[in-house]
């Protein structure tokens, strides 16, 4: 009675979804199919309580009843329940369900309701996604094959083994005994034994007959069109036409229009012929004159340039005028012949081309061709590969191995008020003279920084020169148009009488040399207000003297002067000559040559060198654009360095060429001052950009090594004013030690 | 938290008893410097009066802390460290100072109660202790270079000795105010006290006895010997001279002028032809020199001649020479790369010598120690331009001083490279410095001042 099912019910156990949720649904979708008992399974379903679940299984009775399965009528509602949960419990053994307790199926047609509705779709799942009793999970059943529990529940204990492992003389008898025994089989997972019923085993009959599981399923059913067969004739929504649908468009227009234009105007071409495929053209000649790819010999083709095109004279039958009269033709030949060059082309006129006679130089030409090219190959030239643009730079050695070089500010020298102009150290390097716009001469002790004398001299100073007699230690000054030289006064009584006497001899022979010319071009007179002194009174402003080495020349500038610009005096006989009868250029400054009786004239652009022995132009260094400032001679005599207005410092190696060695743009504004150091390998410029330019300068003794020149120090210290900014700089004699002059009144000294 | 390590260290001193403190190795935090170490040795001592001191570590004066003074000399922190305390020297106190007409560019003392200081006016002035001046003596004409008092001579009624150079290309000896006229230099201090160095002085304080020339430029520097019977200078024609000097050639000079005095004096009027007081009575000798060491290039700047047979000179073409004053000849070199100015040697290890130059490091040169063919210098780094001017202290033999263009002075302990005091005081540069006694000390600038410091300790 337990087992045997209606028919109904294990139908729809068997198709439908075997979670214990769906098996009522399942009834009432038979119910809509077979009974067409739709009103009352509606309504069932619209109730959402207890009491309808209630009804609704009495439905299920009673469609079970309509199929003509006999059931027993129920006395009570509790009778009903009950049996409707024994059924379900078969149908859920039929659907190889697991068999719930008996309180979870008695709660269970609560859940089916709520549930059943939204699960309908998806009726025939499969049996795979019954949920497992058992809470092993995937692990292996072979795990638990010797212990006595399939695995653990939620609350982690252990689920029991129910149905053990019978002996086996147990089962076999068991078997023998049973009729039910060969329709028996054990669950594993969820540990219990389960009988098939007579159905079932059909069932699987069939399925392994490869028909369909259950007997009534119809493969070959019609098909009923349920949703495309009839046509509807009325509309989903009664809303009215909307009135767009009744005008044109006017955006549709607007496209309208560009497209119009468009086609108007060319834009748009409609009718678009097919391209026809032209046959590929070849260029023959290519590679005719173009450096091809490199051919298989591995030498590259280095192609020959390409002969001129022939003109009209080169024509079998050129025109007449082309044609060349005898003489001319004599002509030809004989100025080819004059200058050595091939026999010249002669136009010839023939009347066909089969008339013109056979080339007569071919085979000669040919064949000297081909020697050219035996023996004078072309060259092929590589490319230079430059790994870096710092890998053309020079290598110059590094400005710490070079030292020492002035380098930081060690003294200043105050006392200047306004430009100071010029700066000049003594032979022994204790002494400095300095000059500037307050017309004072002073002298500073070099290692105090103290002034110990000064001279009014009452007009700006331009230029300051120690004598290198050091038996005389006279200075000398520049101011106005009058060259002053007086006793330093820091040397020893006897220095100081000899210095005396000699300017007083200079003086007493001078006087009448001055009074033979009308109007002399120099006069030397006393200076009675500075003790000793002696002045050379100009026609013109001086702006530059130099000492020879000797101490007793020394020569004045003047550059307004014109011809007289350049003026030689001589100390020991108190006299003056001119040396240039005129001047090309202005003048700028003059150096005598260390060694040898040269004299360097810098003019505004150039530089001359005259050899006073010869008393003839020697060379002529060319400067730059810009007016040459200032200039020093190498102590060896052979090397020129010149400081000019275009901020360009240019060394000359008067041995190598009258052009610059090197140009040294580095200043930012005019130079004002070079110097060369006397011992060291060290040459300074000063600038109007308010600072001093320090360079190594290495002459070396053997002629093929050029000079080396590095850029050590740029010694700043100075401020501009009124834009001037260094107006001098000079050399201490024997330590690498720079003393420059500023126009903002103060005197530096950088030192290492 | 780093647990902090403790050192231990044992205390020894040889200061005096009262001083003293148990040698008892005690552990001390590591982080500890002087300041700390002296905390800890004045709570032992429990002086009422706390007294700072200075510690020593291997003849090196702590001036960090000591774990990192451990970790530079590389001594294991286990090991019981053995620090010497020395009483600290006081920061220096400025006593009012002297105005001078001019640039003060020598200073010195004789018998450590009198100063001297020459100027660029060329003239000697003599200062009491108290700032007031005695006497103004015109010496050189352009300017007094160095001034160097002879070591007192054996008979305490003879006046004491000092030698003076300057631009004139001369050095001089005088004779100072007689040692036996305490009571008449007080009786005259209060009538004769000058303000401001300016008024005529009486001139009998300095005698001029004898006078050297042989240079042909301003005489740069002047030494003499301990004993002080010999008279070393140089000057900037690059000459280096010995001549006699002492109380003999001041004798000779004054028993020339009693006998007949006629060379000498003719000389010494032409030689004081120039100078503003008048020519005194006594006739001035001549000495020649008795040797000249050849061997610099150029200016000699500096001269020191700390025992009898050694001189040391510098020089501005960058050489220290050591010459054997009896052979006259140059026993070692010292190359640098800067001019030198100034040079001192310790008073007592004679091998060790102190030179500042063109350049802002004291250097110490010890002869004592060579690495293989270079001389080993140590140089101290503090001063912000060229040092001038060194003197050692007569007291002892680590202290230095130096005068600076930086326009401070600077004390130095030779076993440390931090200066111990920067003596702030000029407003121009410092050009000359010399130690009064052990105790204080005396400098000389280009703001025309006559500064003194009194060192406590």
């Amino acid at each position: 009675m337990k087992k045997r099912a209606p028919d109904g019910a294990a139908k729809a156990a068997v198709e439908s979804i075997p979670s214990d949720s769906d098996a009522e649904l399942n009834a009432n979708e038979l119910d809509l199919s077979e009974s067409g008992s739709d009103e009352s399974s509606y309504s069932s379903e619209e109730g959402a309580s207890d009491v309808s679940s209630q009804s609704e299984v009495e439905d299920d009775r009673e469609t079970l009843d309509d199929t003509g399965t006999p059931t027993a009528a129920a006395a009570s509602d509790q009778d009903e329940l009950d049996r409707a949960v024994v059924d379900y419990l078969i149908a859920s053994q039929k659907a190889g369900l697991p068999a719930p307790s008996l309180e979870e199926a008695a709660v269970q047609p609560e859940t089916t309701d709520r549930e059943g509705l939204d699960a309908a779709p998806e009726g025939d799942t499969s049996d795979d996604e019954r949920p497992q009793r058992n809470t092993v999970g995937d692990v292996p059943l072979e795990w638990y094959r010797d212990e006595d529990h399939i695995g653990y529940d939620r609350e982690g204990q252990k689920l029991i083994r129910k149905a053990k492992q019978k002996d086996r003389l147990d089962a076999l008898i068991q078997r023998n005994d049973d009729e039910s025994a060969w329709r028996t089989i054990y669950d594993e997972y969820n540990d219990e034994e389960l009988t098939l019923s007579k159905e079932e085993l059909q069932m699987i009959q069939r399925i392994r007959e490869g028909h369909f599981p259950h007997v009534e399923v119809n493969p070959w059913e019609p098909e009923t069109d349920w949703y495309t067969k009839e046509r509807e004739i009325h509309p989903l929504s009664s809303a009215p036409e909307p009135k767009r649908r009744f005008i044109p468009s006017k955006w549709e227009e607007k496209k309208i229009v560009k497209l119009v234009r468009a086609l108007r105007k060319g834009w748009i071409k409609r009718d678009r012929t097919p391209k026809t495929e032209e046959p590929p053209a070849y260029l023959l000649w290519q590679d005719d004159g173009m450096v091809a790819d490199r051919p298989a010999s591995g030498l590259a083709y280095v192609p020959a340039p390409k002969p001129v095109l022939p003109g009209h004279d080169e024509s079998f039958n050129p025109p007449k005028e082309f044609l060349l009269s005898e003489e001319e033709t004599a002509a030809k030949q004989l100025q080819a012949e004059e200058n050595g060059d091939a026999a010249p082309w002669i136009p010839a006129a023939f009347d066909a081309l089969r008339n013109v006679p056979l080339y007569s130089e071919f085979i000669k030409e040919r064949f000297e061709r081909c020697l050219d090219l035996y023996l004078a190959p072309r060259a092929r030239r590589m490319r230079l590969h430059v790994a870096s643009p710092e890998a053309l730079l020079p290598q110059l050695p590094k400005p710490r191995d070079l030292q020492p070089f002035p380098t930081t500010l060690l003294l200043k020298f105050l006392g200047h008020v306004g430009k100071v102009r010029t700066v000049a150290p003594d032979q022994t390097g204790q002494w400095l003279a300095s000059g500037g716009d307050d017309g004072l001469l002073r002298v500073w002790e070099v290692r105090s920084g103290r002034c110990v004398r000064s001279w009014d001299l009452q007009a700006p100073i331009h230029c300051v020169a120690w004598c290198p007699n050091s038996a005389l230690r006279l200075l000398a000054a520049a101011s106005a148009s009058r060259l002053v030289i007086v006793p330093s006064g820091t040397g020893p009584e006897e220095v100081e009488r000899a210095a005396e006497e000699a300017l007083e001899s200079a003086c007493q022979q001078a006087t009448p040399a001055a009074d033979d010319e009308a109007r002399p071009m120099c006069r030397w007179q006393r200076l009675p207000e500075l003790q000793g002194g002696v002045e050379l009174v100009h026609l013109h402003p001086v702006r530059h003297l130099a000492w020879h080495g000797r101490g007793d020349y020394f020569a004045s500038v003047a550059p307004t002067g014109n011809t007289q610009a350049v003026l030689v005096h001589q100390l020991s006989k108190g006299a003056s000559q001119n040396p240039f009868r005129r001047n090309r250029g202005r003048v700028t400054s003059v150096l005598f040559h260390p060694a040898k009786p040269f004299l360097f004239v810098a003019t505004q652009n150039s530089i001359r060198i005259y050899d006073l022995a010869r008393q003839a132009l020697a060379n002529r260094l060319l400067g730059g654009s810009g007016v040459i400032a200032s200039m020093a001679v190498h102590p060896s005599g052979d090397h020129v360095i010149v400081g000019s207005a275009d901020k360009r410092l240019a060394w000359y190696d008067m041995d190598l060429s009258t052009k610059p060695y090197r140009a040294l743009h580095y200043h930012t504004a005019a130079l004002r001052s070079v110097a060369y150091h006397p011992t060291y390998p060290l040459f300074a410029s000063a600038s109007d950009d308010a600072t001093i330019h320090v360079f190594h300068g290495m002459v070396y003794q053997d002629l093929l090594t050029n000079p080396l020149i590095v850029p050590v120090k740029i010694l700043r210290g100075h401020q501009q004013c009124e834009h001037e900014g260094v107006l001098s700089c000079s050399f201490h004699p024997h330590q690498p030690w720079i003393f420059t002059a500023g126009a903002d009144g103060e005197i530096a000294l950088f030192g290492n | 938290m780093e647990e902090e390590t403790q050192l231990t260290c044992s205390f020894v001193t040889k200061l005096p008893t009262e001083l003293r403190i148990p040698e008892a190795p005690l552990a001390i935090p590591a982080k500890t410097s002087r300041l700390g170490l002296s905390q800890v040795v004045n709570q032992l001592l429990a002086l009422d009066r706390p007294r700072p001191f200075d510690f020593l570590l291997d003849g090196e004066l702590v001036r960090q802390s000591l774990e990192s003074l451990v970790l530079a000399h590389g001594v294991s922190t286990e090991s019981v460290l053995n620090i010497e305390y020395i009483l600290a020297v006081a920061p220096p106190k400025q006593s009012p100072p002297c105005q001078e007409n001019d640039w003060v560019s020598a200073v010195a003392c004789l018998k450590s109660a009198l100063r001297l200081s020459g100027s660029y006016d060329g003239s000697i002035r003599v200062w009491d202790g108290d700032g007031a001046c005695l006497s103004i003596t015109p010496a050189h004409k352009g300017g007094v270079n160095v001034i160097r008092p002879l070591p007192t001579s054996s008979s305490a009624s003879a006046p004491p000795l000092l030698v003076s150079a300057g631009k004139d290309q001369k050095a001089r000896l005088w004779t100072g105010p007689p040692q036996d006229a305490p009571a008449s230099h007080g009786a005259h201090h209060s009538a004769t006290r000058l303000t401001n160095g300016s008024a005529s002085a009486q001139q009998d304080t300095l005698q001029a006895v004898a006078v050297y020339g042989g240079h042909t430029d301003a005489v740069q520097c002047a030494a003499v010997n301990p004993v002080g019977s010999r008279l070393a200078t140089g000057g900037w024609d690059s000459h280096l001279f010995l001549w006699p000097t002492g109380a003999e050639v001041a004798a000779s000079a004054l028993d020339g002028s009693a006998a007949a005095p006629v060379k000498p004096s003719s000389a010494a009027r032409k030689k004081r032809k120039g100078e503003a007081g008048s020519a005194p009575a006594a006739a001035i000798a001549e000495p020649a020199s008795q040797a000249e060491l050849q061997g610099h290039l150029q200016c000699v700047s500096g001269l020191a001649w700390p025992s009898d047979g050694t001189l040391y000179s510098c020089s501005w073409d960058h050489q220290v020479k050591r010459w054997d004053t009896e052979t006259t000849a140059c026993v070692d070199t010292l190359s640098g790369g800067r001019a030198l100015y100034c040079i001192a040697a310790a008073p007592e290890d004679q091998q060790v010598v102190a030179f500042g130059g063109a350049d802002r490091a004291l250097r110490l040169w010890d002869l004592r120690v060579r690495h293989g063919e270079k001389q080993a210098t140590q140089s101290f780094v503090s001063h912000q331009n060229w040092i001038v001017d060194i003197a050692w202290s007569p007291a002892s033999p680590h202290h230095l001083l130096t005068a600076s263009h930086d326009k401070t002075l600077k004390l130095w302990d030779k076993r440390t490279s931090i200066p111990l005091h920067t003596l702030q005081g000029h407003t121009d540069k410092v050009l000359c410095c010399c130690w009064l006694n052990g105790q204080s000390v005396l400098s000389g600038g280009a703001d025309n001042l006559l500064q003194s410091w009194v060192l406590g300790q």
